[in-house]
C-alpha cells in the first residue's frame, strides 16, 4: 500500500469509533492490507476500552429515579429503580438503546456489518498481541467478570467446560457492548462474540438468523466464523479454525441457555 | 418514542455526564432532575428530530455550566470566564473511587491521562467512547463543528497514547 492510500489517523479513529460514512467504509476496505493501520486501530480500541471501563460503570442511583418518578407527567408510567432494573431482563433493551444501538439499523442499507466488524476486530487484536481485559483459564471466573459489566446475561457455563478459554475482553462494537471470550485450540485461536442482536445484519444481503434457527457460516481469506441468534442475543464464533470446526463448537455452546438473574 | 422515553433510556448516561462536568454525584443528580423538569409533556417529537439524544445532552450540559457559573460566582465573583476549564474537574478518579474496576497498569495510566486532559477533550472522548454518541451528535451536544470534535478526540488520544507508550510494560495483562 502506498503512502497516499494509507488512511490518516483521524479516519482510523472514526472507524474505531464506529462512525458510518464513506470515509470509514474506505478504511474498512484498506485495513486488511495495511498492518500499520490495523495496529493503530487496535491501539485506539484498547484506549477506548480502558476509558469505558473507567468511566462507564456509573448508573443513575435509585434516589434519582425516585425523584424523576415523582416529577413525571401523570400519563407517564413509573420506571423501575436501579435495584429493580438489574433484576429485569426488560432493562437490557433500554441499556442497548443507551449504547446507541439504533445507529446501525437494517434500513440504513450501509455498513459496517457484523462480518466485516468481527473479522476486523479479530485481526486488529492479532496485531495487538491478543491482549485481554481479564486473563484466566477458569471459565467461571471469566463469565463472572463479564456479568458485572454487560447489560445482558451471559449463558450458563455448561457449554464452555470442554473448551480451553484464555480470558475475555469487553468490546464496544457497532455502538453496543459486546463480550469477547477468547479460546485456544489445536487448530488456532478463536473468539466468541456476544452482543444484543437488535438491528444487526451479517452483511448487506444477510440478516441474522431467526432465534433458534440454524447458524450461518462465514468465510474470509484467513478467518472463518459461524453466527447464530438465541432470543435477544447474537453469537458469533470467529477465528482460525474452519467453519465446520467452529460450527461444532457452536453446537456445544447452544445447548447452554442464558443464565438466571445475577442481581 | 417521545423525549421523555429517550430521557429515561438515557438517564444513566446523562447522570454520568453531569457527574463528569460537575464533579460530584449530588450535584449531578440535581442537574439531571432539572433537565427532566424542562421536558414538556407536549414534546411528542424531539425539537431536533435527528439528534434527540444529543438534544438532551446539550440541555443537560447547559444546566451544568449554569451551575458551574453559579459555583464560580459564589467563590470568586470577579472571574466567571473559566468555566470551560472546569469541565471534568474530578473525572475518572472521582468516579472510580466509588466504582471498583480492574486496575491494570494500562487503566491506571489512562486514568491519570484522563485527569490531565483539558476538560473539553475529556468530555468529547467520553461522549464518543462511553456514551456512544456519533460525531454529529457530539457536535450538536457541545455546540461545535464536527471538525472540532474530531480534532479534540485526536488530541485526547494522542495524549493517552503517548502516556502508554512511555512505558511498554504498562500494557500488561490485567486480572491475570
Amino acid at each position: 500500500m502506498s503512502e497516499n492510500e494509507r488512511p490518516d489517523e483521524l479516519a482510523l479513529e472514526a472507524y474505531a469509533d464506529g462512525e458510518n460514512n464513506a470515509e470509514t467504509a474506505y478504511v474498512a476496505q484498506l485495513l486488511p492490507g495495511c498492518e500499520e493501520a490495523r495496529t493503530y486501530v487496535a491501539e485506539i480500541r484498547e484506549i477506548n476500552e480502558a476509558v469505558r471501563l473507567l468511566e462507564g460503570a456509573v448508573r443513575a442511583p435509585d434516589t434519582l429515579t425516585e425523584r424523576l418518578n415523582r416529577a413525571r407527567p401523570a400519563n407517564q408510567p413509573a420506571r423501575p429503580t436501579l435495584s429493580r432494573r438489574v433484576l429485569l431482563q426488560s432493562g437490557l433493551a433500554a441499556a442497548a438503546v443507551a449504547g446507541g444501538v439504533l445507529v446501525y439499523n437494517a434500513s440504513s442499507g450501509r455498513g459496517p456489518y457484523l462480518q466485516e466488524v468481527l473479522f476486523g476486530d479479530f485481526r486488529t487484536m492479532e496485531a495487538a498481541g491478543r491482549r485481554l481485559d481479564f486473563a484466566s483459564s477458569d471459565a467461571m471466573a471469566v463469565v463472572g467478570w463479564f456479568r458485572e459489566r454487560l447489560p445482558f446475561e451471559l449463558m450458563e457455563l455448561a457449554g464452555l467446560t470442554g473448551l480451553s478459554i484464555r480470558g475475555g475482553r469487553l468490546c464496544w462494537l457497532m455502538n453496543r457492548r459486546c463480550a469477547s471470550l477468547e479460546f485456544a485450540s489445536p487448530k488456532g485461536s478463536y473468539c466468541l462474540y456476544i452482543a444484543e442482536a437488535e438491528g444487526l445484519k451479517i452483511d448487506p444481503r444477510r440478516a441474522l438468523p431467526e432465534p433458534g434457527a440454524a447458524a450461518i457460516a462465514l468465510s474470509g481469506e484467513t478467518l472463518s466464523g459461524v453466527v447464530w441468534r438465541d432470543d435477544a442475543l447474537a453469537y458469533a464464533l470467529i477465528g482460525e479454525p474452519s467453519a465446520p470446526d467452529l460450527a461444532s463448537v457452536a453446537a456445544q455452546l447452544r445447548i447452554a441457555k442464558p443464565g438466571g438473574t445475577s442481581g | 418514542m417521545d423525549l421523555i422515553d429517550v430521557f429515561w433510556t438515557e438517564r444513566d448516561a446523562l447522570y454520568r455526564h453531569a457527574w463528569k462536568i460537575l464533579g460530584n454525584p449530588q450535584d449531578a443528580e440535581d442537574a439531571v432532575h432539572d433537565c427532566f423538569l424542562r421536558l414538556s409533556p407536549r414534546d411528542k417529537a424531539p425539537p431536533e428530530a435527528t439528534h434527540p439524544r444529543a438534544w438532551l445532552f446539550r440541555v443537560l450540559r447547559n444546566i451544568c455550566i449554569d451551575r458551574l457559573r453559579a459555583r464560580q460566582k459564589a467563590v470568586d465573583p470577579g472571574h466567571q470566564d473559566a468555566i470551560a476549564a472546569q469541565l471534568h474537574p474530578g473525572g475518572a478518579q472521582t468516579m472510580t473511587a466509588e466504582h471498583e474496576v480492574i486496575m491494570s497498569d494500562t487503566l491506571r495510566r489512562v486514568q491519570d491521562g484522563l485527569r490531565d486532559l483539558p476538560g473539553e477533550e475529556a468530555e468529547t472522548l467520553t461522549l464518543a467512547v462511553v456514551e456512544g454518541l456519533s460525531y454529529a451528535e457530539i457536535a450538536y451536544a457541545t455546540n461545535v463543528p464536527i471538525g472540532t470534535v474530531r480534532s479534540r478526540l485526536h488530541r485526547a488520544r494522542r495524549a493517552l497514547r503517548e502516556l502508554l507508550a512511555a512505558d511498554p510494560h504498562a500494557l500488561s495483562e490485567p486480572g491475570a
